[in-house]
């Protein structure tokens, strides 16, 4: 293991490990590959999807926001790979199916991270169902959104860390 | 009468049906047959009992780490400290690739750890590795 990191930069490095975790997730589970596009960094955290997967990120010093959002046609045919059944609304599988890889991609992002000297700690996620719903995270600092393309549809991957003082407490 | 993989009686335990799905096709594809699923960790403890009062126990049971209600580690320290199920295969399946998580889980009894992702090649492995010490064991 390599020294303890406390913070890490929205950049390069942070895009290489979700690509990572979302090829390992959407490979071993439904033999897709995913295309990673050019990420962008925002001023402010706002995704537009059908449903969302968001867990808490925590590690020593810095707390975030991870959030995997797909339209729904998307998410549709992607678990109807692994149902063998056709899907037109989001149920309660759907439902099921965005948390849980949700949290898988952010348990391979985090192993990845972990071993090189992060701390990042387990998280339960939350799904937020809507038509084109948008998420804001509050005392946000800036959001990564790094957007895939699949076969089977386009989804996005966003990572916001908030500004917390963490300074004037030490 | 089936073949050994057709009569192995086969749990999985997960709070996500999609993980449960996944295993679930995977093992038929592999050509098991005899596969049951849990929600939780009570709801397989109750199943395992039931199982085990009627004469057809479970010959192997992959569990979730992190679940309502009872986590797999509770399941599997409940499992080992319990003679009838003391050498009943446990696989733990969870999304921790800790070291920590994978040592805790080994010392607490469980024969393989897999992590998720889970692929049909990862799967096979731990199988066919459980399946070969279990024969090893009888002969």
């Amino acid at each position: 293991m390599g020294e303890k990191r406390l913070s890490i930069e929205l950049g390069e490095r942070l895009a290489k490990e979700i690509d990572c975790g979302v090829h390992a997730t959407f490979g071993n589970m439904f033999g897709l590959k995913p295309s990673m596009q050019p990420f962008q960094v925002q001023k402010e955290c706002s995704v537009q999807g059908d449903i969302s997967g968001i867990l808490s990120l925590m590690q020593e010093k810095s707390e975030g926001t991870f959030i995997v959002s797909f339209p729904k046609e998307t998410i549709f045919k992607v678990l109807e790979k692994m149902y063998r059944k056709p899907f037109s609304s989001i149920d309660q599988s759907v439902k099921s199916g965005v948390g849980e890889l949700t949290n898988i991609i952010y348990g391979v992002m985090k192993a990845n991270l972990n071993k090189d000297g992060f701390s990042f700690k387990m998280a339960v996620p939350n799904v937020v169902v809507g038509e084109n719903h948008t998420i804001i995270t509050i005392n946000s600092g800036s959001t990564m959104v790094v957007p895939f393309t699949t076969d089977l549809g386009n989804f996005s991957v966003l990572i916001t860390f908030h500004q917390i003082a963490y300074q004037q407490a030490a | 009468l089936g073949s050994p993989k057709q009569n192995l009686k086969i749990l999985l335990v997960d709070d996500f049906e999609m993980v449960r799905m996944m295993l679930r096709n995977t093992l038929i594809d592999l050509g098991f047959s005899d596969i049951h699923e849990a929600e939780d960790g009570r709801a397989a403890l109750t199943m395992i009992k039931t199982a085990e009062i009627n004469g057809t126990p479970f010959k192997m049971v992959f569990c979730d780490w992190s679940m309502p209600e009872m986590t797999g580690i509770e399941v599997l320290e409940y499992m080992r400290s319990q003679p009838k199920f003391k050498t009943v295969p446990f696989v733990m399946v969870t999304a921790e690739a800790e070291q920590d998580c994978v040592v805790r889980a080994i010392r607490a009894g469980a024969n393989e750890y897999l992590i998720k992702p889970i692929s049909a090649e990862s799967l096979q492995k731990k199988i066919t590795k459980i399946l070969g010490k279990e024969t090893a064991k009888a002969a």
